[in-house]
């Protein structure tokens, strides 16, 4: 079973959230800005990965070629 | 000509950006500062335009050196659009390969990877972003613009 944590936020923020995802109510424009933010944190890390990642171009046909 | 103006001249929604370039920015040992498609990956990513195929996610699990470096690559480029694939992408990039090597008849035809990342990008009005000789050439057969990396000279070339 997942975990499940309350929050408060002011009336006005769970409003603008609202307008901005143009969810259908207050839970699903968090939800949906929540999904955006982890998007977001996964491609910092990406970028962040960057001359980090010992990695092998493995597209077979192409070796030599590049 | 910046990745936009490409982008704007192309018409196109987004930048498939190919395993190729993927694996440079990830493995350049000269990163960030003086590597030329490091600040182009940057660019757009802070636009919001890459898009990606589970295609090039599975080139990039499987070029990964050990099973945990692979799973966390999958996880953090779930932060990036995905394009919508299906089975008659295959089919395209088959007829598409087909089409070249009848036109091309001499020198390496590219590879059916490379075709279907070329037919995916033209489907969905995508410029690419690579740095392979083989998808350039299919991309330039196709019509698709981009922008390609050489690695042996480190220069960026567009094509329009």
């Amino acid at each position: 079973m997942g975990k499940f944590t309350t929050v408060k936020i002011l009336k006005e923020e769970a409003e603008e959230a609202v307008s901005l995802t143009r969810a259908e109510n207050k839970t699903e424009a968090f939800r949906l800005l929540l999904d955006e933010k982890r998007r977001l944190e996964k491609r910092r890390r990406v970028l962040a990965k960057a001359g980090r990642v010992d990695i092998e171009y493995v597209r077979p046909q192409d070796r030599g070629r590049r | 000509m910046s990745t936009f103006d490409l982008k704007i001249a192309a018409g196109a929604k987004g930048c498939l950006v190919d395993t190729s370039i993927w694996v440079e920015v990830l493995r350049s040992s000269r990163r960030l500062v003086d590597h030329p498609i490091i600040p182009i990956v940057r660019e757009l990513t802070e636009a919001d335009s890459i898009y990606t195929s589970r295609l090039i996610i599975a080139e990039l699990i499987a070029g990964a050196r050990n099973g945990r470096e692979a799973h966390r690559l999958e996880q953090d480029f779930e932060g990036y659009r995905f394009c919508s694939e299906d089975l008659g992408l295959f089919r395209d990039a088959g007829y598409t390969r087909q089409s070249y090597m009848r036109t091309f008849r001499r020198g390496p035809a590219p590879g059916l990877i490379d075709c279907y990342l070329v037919s995916l990008a033209k489907r969905d009005n995508l410029i690419v972003f690579s740095a392979d000789k083989p998808l350039r050439s299919m991309a330039e057969f196709l019509g698709v613009k981009g922008i390609f990396f050489s690695i042996q000279s480190r220069q960026l070339s567009f094509v329009t």
